[in-house]
């Protein structure tokens, strides 16, 4: 009989784990690509960790300065690392087995046998003896009777419904992954042509261009980036038509290349920078009207927001074009170092190369805050004193500081002083500092050490007299006896009584 | 179909159930509603347990314990605990007594805690020097005066109740006191219907008695009968999982009990959760301990073992919350 039970658990206890197995599969694609997702971040953060190490520590000695970032190496890592994850997690997942106990568990909880099965079977390889053993049979004869039931259930896959909240979503997760290889891949094309720090790559690495005659062209040689190449489209001068209708052609590549190729090395990019710094003091010097009143007319807006402003200066392109065209009318070849020579009159070869890049443009916004503080006041009718050092007028105020601090404002001018706040009045106002209270001295405090230099001289002191011993008056005290024999008493009083007779014998001297 | 072995556990269940539902009747008959109450009471009777009943007062503590002293037919006593109360008013102590031919010697005289069961009402008013003369009879079921020692008679059973609310002049249980106790029941409010019934019974002319429907010795079988249901090998993990759960910075703690328990229940607690689930399975009508029958009484089991920390008590968090958030993080395998 107890084989009979055996055979039906070894059979739900196989049916159960199988149902398992076949939802752990179902589960494991699930598994894994939610653990290929989730560490997706690890190659875009590795890509960028590199980049920004190549930026920080290789370009003072030139090496991979300017490298730029492939997207596209970027996209086939992430998706390399991404496959990879993903066949590793499957595999871990569907390489777990489940237990007999797991298989019969599970026919328990779905049946509600409050782990009859379980139990039997425990039982069944267990068995003993007593009133426990009774108990034994007892619970595998109960388990019996729910056995039958148990295999015939039927574990069927659990088919998930495909509820409107289910379709949406997977619609969703569609359009999203869509989206996203629609943004990356004009980016990835887009890339290598208009990126600037790709320009500036191959400008680093010394590539050289085939069209020669654009090489020549002087007003190529310091290399904008393909946008301002845009914006700047109006301007008459063939240089800039040149730049613009490669940067329309998707070929502006090959312009910066060769700009920048000739800007560091050749004396082609020394005259270009020449004129453009050239340029730009005449840009300075002579500022248009239109400037001004731009300028003028936003310094009306609160003095923080100029920087914000400024970041967002792509958006304001549209207006402060003809000022554009003015600093470019100074400026005869310096196209690439346009924008940043009015800002930086003394553009050197370094800087002239990395122009193109965000940071520095912040590096430089307070010589440009200083510029707009200039025509500011220049705008306001005259030369103002410069109130950059302004400070606020010496406070009044009473107030005496908070807990041990001074007020910062209240230097004694308006209120008591640090010695008058310890007495009188003041003294009595809570948060008073005390001078003479040293509250908790984390150390000894300062040691002073003074030396002189001193020479030594001898301290003679009186020389001491020897001379004889006082007698002694006082009695010595009680002096411990010790415990003699009557023989040696009276031996010890016989030699003391013989010498003190010898003692009066003697003749005084 | 039924082997003859099998026979006897069945007889012995069915016995045990009958004198289970016999004292809970006779029990109700003066004691209405709390049923969750009296099958603690009479779970941790036949486990061979204590009980601590926590509750405000007038809720039937110690109508309770009283009712069940008569059903069970046991000698009953009741000791109301006082602060100035001293070990030797609840031991007993020796007393010297004039002997037939006159001549006085000592003589030890027994004190309430030599009973079958004894009601310890009010346990936190006494000093923790009185409260600790129930350390030994609670674990070891005997007590010890001067050289002698006295053998305290089964079933013996400790039913202590104590009220959270008057906390002034109390002292609250040692730890070692509430991990000697099987169960912390807490005593709630009685049901709306409960109400009316006790107002009949108790405002009107008729006083319910109550009939003995068991015996000492009828409990002492039962606790053997409690004590041969076998426990699976895969409850008994569950159990241990769930006493490692409430210790801090054990691998089953859950987040909570490692910011908010400062003590853990002890090997003890995992003894009082099998023993009880035994109770339950046997009333369940099965041979056998399951998970659920373990994790039904893991409140009542678990709740005064769990010392909840500064942290844990300032944020308001309770034993039985420690319980069920351990419950809902140690699954059964």
């Amino acid at each position: 009989m107890s084989q009979e039970i055996q055979d039906k658990l070894d059979r739900a206890a196989s049916n159960g784990t199988e149902w398992l197995g076949r939802q752990n599969q179902r589960r494991g694609w699930k598994l894994a690509l939610a653990d290929a997702l989730s560490d997706l971040w690890i190659a875009p953060l590795a890509c960028l960790g590199i980049y920004a190490l190549g930026t920080v520590f290789l370009r003072p000695f030139g090496v991979g300065a300017h490298s730029g970032f492939a997207w596209w190496f970027l996209l086939v890592l992430v998706l390399l690392w991404g496959a990879v994850r993903f066949f590793f997690a499957l595999k871990s997942e569907w390489a777990k087995n489940y237990e007999r106990s797991e298989g019969l568990a599970l026919l328990d909880e779905r049946l509600e046998l409050e782990d009859r099965l379980q139990t039997a079977d425990a039982f069944l390889s267990k068995p003993t003896e007593g009133l426990q053993g009774a108990f034994q049979s007892a619970a595998i004869t109960d388990a019996q009777s729910h056995l039958d039931r148990a295999l015939g259930e039927s574990l069927a896959d659990d088919p998930q419904p495909w509820t409107h909240t289910r379709r949406v979503r997977n619609w969703l997760v569609v359009a999203l992954v869509l989206s996203l290889i629609a943004w990356i891949l004009p980016g990835w094309g887009g890339a290598s042509s208009s990126d600037p720090e790709s320009t500036i790559e191959s400008a680093s690495t010394g590539r050289r261009i085939t069209t020669q005659e654009q090489a020549e062209d002087p007003a190529v040689t310091d290399p904008p980036p393909a946008k301002e190449n845009v914006i700047r489209e109006p301007e008459s001068k063939e240089p800039a038509k040149a730049s613009t209708k490669a940067a329309e052609g998707g070929e502006s590549s090959p312009i910066p290349d060769e700009a920048k190729e000739t800007d560091g090395k050749s004396s082609k990019g020394e005259s270009g920078e020449a004129s453009s710094a050239a340029g730009s003091s005449e840009a300075r010097g002579v500022p248009s009207d239109q400037g001004q009143t731009s300028k003028a007319s936003k310094k009306k807006k609160p003095a923080k927001k100029k920087k914000a402003k400024k970041k967002t200066d792509a958006k304001d392109q549209e207006p402060s074009k003809p000022k554009e065209q003015q600093e470019k009318s100074g400026s005869t070849a310096g196209l690439g170092s346009a924008s940043g020579s009015n800002k930086n009159p003394a553009s050197t070869s370094w800087s002239s190369k990395d122009q193109v890049t965000d940071t520095e443009d912040d590096e430089i916004e307070d010589d440009e805050e200083v510029d707009d503080e200039d025509s500011e006041s220049e705008a306001r009718g005259g030369i103002q004193p410069s109130l950059r050092d302004r400070k606020p007028a010496v406070s009044r105020d009473l107030q005496i500081g908070f807990g041990n601090r001074p007020s910062p404002d209240a230097n004694g001018r308006g209120g008591p002083s640090q010695a008058k706040k310890s007495r009188g009045t003041a003294s009595l106002i809570l948060g008073v500092p005390i001078p003479d209270h040293i509250k908790g001295q984390p150390n000894p405090g300062k040691t002073k050490i003074t030396q002189e230099r001193i020479e030594p001289k001898a301290d003679p002191l009186d020389q001491a007299e020897a001379r004889p011993r006082d007698e002694r008056r006082l009695p010595a005290g009680r002096v411990p006896e010790t415990a003699m024999e009557p023989w040696m008493r009276d031996l010890v009083r016989s030699f003391f009584l013989e010498v003190r007779a010898k003692d009066r014998a003697k003749p005084n001297n | 179909m039924t082997t003859p072995t099998e026979s006897v556990a069945r007889d012995a269940a069915q016995a045990f159930t009958e004198s289970f539902t016999k004292i809970r009747t006779e029990v109700a008959r003066a004691m209405v509603g709390q049923e969750d109450v009296v099958d603690g009471v009479l779970t941790a009777l036949f486990a061979g347990g204590h009980v601590l009943l926590e509750g405000v007062p007038g809720l039937g503590k110690t109508l309770l314990v009283s009712t069940l002293g008569k059903a069970v037919d046991l000698s009953f006593s009741r000791i109301q605990f006082t602060p100035d109360m001293m070990p030797a008013d609840i031991r007993g102590t020796q007393v010297l007594v004039e002997g037939e031919g006159g001549q006085s010697q000592v003589e030890f005289q027994a004190g309430p805690l030599v009973a079958n069961l004894v009601l310890a009402d009010e346990i936190n008013r006494a000093t923790p020097k009185t409260q600790s003369a129930l350390l030994e009879s609670m674990q070891e079921k005997q007590i010890s005066v001067g050289r002698r020692t006295i053998k305290l008679d089964e079933p013996f059973c400790v039913m202590a109740t104590q009220n959270p609310v008057e906390q002034e002049g109390t002292y609250p249980l040692p730890e070692a006191q509430l991990d000697r106790f099987l169960f912390k029941l807490v005593v709630g409010y009685p049901k709306e219907a409960d109400y009316h019934e006790i107002l009949a019974r108790t405002t009107g002319a008729s006083t319910v008695d109550v009939n003995s429907v068991t015996d000492g010795k009828a409990i002492i079988e039962l606790r053997k009968t409690v004590r041969s249901v076998p426990v699976p090998e895969h409850v008994q993990a569950h159990a241990v999982r769930l006493i490692m759960a409430t210790q801090p910075g054990s691998d089953y703690a859950p987040k909570i009990v490692n910011e908010s328990v400062s003590l853990g229940s002890s090997p003890r607690g995992a003894q009082a959760l099998l023993l009880a689930a035994k109770v339950k399975a046997l009333l369940a009508g099965r041979f056998a301990v399951s998970n659920d029958d373990v994790r039904a009484v893991a409140h009542d089991a678990l709740r005064h073992r769990v010392m909840v920390s500064f942290q844990g008590q300032a944020e308001g968090v309770s034993g039985d919350d420690i319980v069920t958030a351990v419950l809902g993080s140690v699954r059964p395998s």
